[in-house]
């Protein structure tokens, strides 16, 4: 009990406001775009980089998606590659992806990455962590905001 | 199951998503939201509505968190692929929590006519913003929904201090804190530097359950003040004859002063002109205030064993003229600002050895509301500017944890909250733990 009232004092204390954690909550179940990304053109490529640590017990890979039709920024986003894909994004601290002939159709796109987790926490999971699980079993965790590039 | 998915059935079951489909609605710019006072009376009063619920009780921590959902928003929006504004369908969410932590200087008191000190630390926030919803193709895992932030987002907090003196007096003192953020382009906010911040401070105090007083002070002046009396409370004071037939009738009085004739206002105070053109007209045309004053009595009733009948109506002066902005035309205010009755039918529930009775309670309710932004904001703006509009909920107190569920379209307190949501559907979903 002491405990859960010095916490709760800490709270109040150091609490940045209700207001901004109830947002979070909010932003957590319905995955709120939480950070930001950086692309650029090489060649024919395009290059997409981040700067966050996906780690965790739960991580099951990172996603690439761009939206499907050119010029429309509310266009639905498709993926371009997973882990099953390109074994890097298996790793939760890779930063970097390079889509490769991401440059060759011309128009306005934009970029998002996704941590994904398993579902259930690491003790519950009753399913192997392979391919097949990994469509049925995971979620996105994670999402940036978008970052537009204009191929010409 | 972890914590993120098991939130999300909840929400899912919440939200009854067969409710959004409907009609869509004319494309607005959002603008009531950034108003402040309006936004500081929301809060200040969510805190004092979480005091009314919370002051009897004995608990040490309680906790509150309520998420509310408002759909088919039609706002402009800028297309960064076409280049151009579009109207585009976001969703308001509206988010609540509160953390209070009392402290009994001695021991709680065992019983109602007992007395005890407590001192009560307490933090209450509202977020307001609109989001934008983004479908992802996972390819063979399916295709999921995320948010983007989209348009002002608005942070209020009050952070405060209590003394209760139960059951003869409390005092809360705090500070209220108004952020605006705009979200970056790519949907994502950075906390820490708002575009716009307001402090006020806000003040409470109640005597022994009969009066109470309230107000909210920016900058030493008053932006809005509210006294209530509890008129049958008062009255068993001198002869208790008929405590059991009498309603319980409160009366309260509050002025805000909530017509600045800023941008965000729906209407012009005290005259539309400004040197003969309309004051918009000029750059530095003299900002005017109207005062609204708003008298209510709150009457509740048992019927039966498990009934409860609450009935209030509201009157209001404005102390100046007001006129609609588009037109310039005077707006006649009628008397009655709000009427509301809500019928709850609360099924007693006794839970062996809890501390108090829990209970579950269902109620539905109808009311109608008067407001001069109703016009701007509703679907068809020749029908006015009052509205009828009902509520439906229920609601579980299991002593330590419970929550409830509600709809709402047209509601009268919920257009108090944001007149915004005028021919809305609103859901809203909250939960509570207390130890």
């Amino acid at each position: 009990m002491k405990n859960i009232i010095k916490l709760a004092l800490l709270l109040i204390i150091l609490n940045s406001g209700c207001s901004y954690v109830s947002d979070t909550i909010e932003g957590k179940i319905s995955t709120r775009s939480s950070f930001s990304i950086d692309v650029f053109q090489s060649g024919n490529d395009v290059i997409v980089k981040w700067d966050e640590n996906f780690d965790s017990e739960d991580f099951a890979g990172i996603e690439i998606y761009r939206t499907k039709e050119p010029n429309n920024e509310y266009s639905t986003y498709i993926l371009i590659e997973n882990r099953w894909g390109n074994y890097s994004l298996g790793n939760p601290y890779t930063a970097s992806f390079t889509h490769v002939n991401g440059a060759s159709n011309k128009g306005i796109y934009f970029y998002r990455v996704a941590c994904i987790n398993w579902e259930d926490s690491k003790d519950e999971r009753d399913y192997p962590e392979n391919e097949p699980s990994y469509y049925i079993y995971t979620e996105i965790a994670e999402i940036s905001g978008s970052a537009k590039i204009e191929i010409k | 199951m972890n914590f993120k998915a098991f939130p999300k059935k909840i929400i899912a079951l919440l939200f009854v998503q067969f409710f959004f489909s409907r009609v869509s609605v004319l494309a607005y710019e959002a603008s009531e939201l950034h108003n402040s006072v309006s936004r500081s009376e929301t809060i200040s009063n969510l805190f004092i509505e979480n005091w009314e619920k919370i002051k009897e009780e004995n608990f040490f921590l309680y906790m509150d968190g309520r998420i509310n959902k408002v759909t088919d928003f039609a706002i402009n929006t800028y297309n960064s692929g076409t280049g151009k504004y579009e109207e585009r369908k976001l969703n308001l969410i509206r988010t609540y929590g509160n953390l209070t932590l009392a402290i009994p200087i001695g021991k709680f008191r065992k019983d109602k006519n007992e007395s005890d000190l407590l001192i009560a630390l307490s933090t209450s926030g509202f977020h307001y913003g609109l989001t934008a919803d983004v479908d992802i193709d996972r390819g063979f895992a399916g295709t999921e929904t995320a948010s983007d932030y989209k348009h002002a987002q608005f942070f209020d907090d009050i952070y405060a201090i209590s003394l209760l003196y139960r059951p003869y007096f409390t005092i809360h003192y705090g500070l209220i804190v108004n952020n605006k953020y705009i979200p970056a382009d790519n949907g994502t906010i950075k906390y820490g530097s708002p575009e716009e911040s307001h402090k006020k401070q806000f003040f409470m105090t109640e005597i022994y359950d009969l009066f109470s007083f309230s107000t909210n002070i920016d900058k030493s002046k008053n932006q809005s003040l509210k006294f209530e009396i509890s008129l049958t409370k008062l009255l068993l004071l001198f002869d208790e004859t008929y405590k059991e037939s009498l309603p319980e009738i409160k009366t309260s009085y509050k002025n805000v002063a909530i017509y600045n004739d800023k941008d965000y206002d729906p209407v012009w105070s005290k005259t539309p002109l400004y040197n003969g053109l309309p004051k918009d007209s000029s750059i530095n045309f003299p900002e005017e205030s109207a005062k609204i004053n708003i008298f209510s009595i709150n009457a509740t009733k048992t019927m039966g064993t498990n009934f409860l009948l609450e009935a209030q109506i509201s009157l209001q002066h404005i102390n100046h003229d007001i006129y609609e902005k588009n037109t310039l035309k005077k707006i006649n205010s009628p008397a009655i600002k709000e009427w509301h009755l809500i019928l709850s039918y609360n099924p007693k529930i006794v839970v062996e050895g809890a501390e108090q009775r829990s209970y579950i309670t269902s109620y539905i309710g109808l009311s109608k509301y008067w407001d001069p932004a109703i016009k701007i904001h509703r679907d068809e703006p020749n029908k006015g500017y009052g509205v009828y509009g009902w509520i439906i909920g229920s609601e579980a107190n299991f002593s330590f944890i419970g929550g409830g569920l509600k709809a709402m379209y047209n509601f009268s307190s919920e257009l108090e909250k944001l007149t915004e949501t005028v021919d809305k559907w609103s859901f809203e979903g909250n939960l509570f733990f207390k130890i």
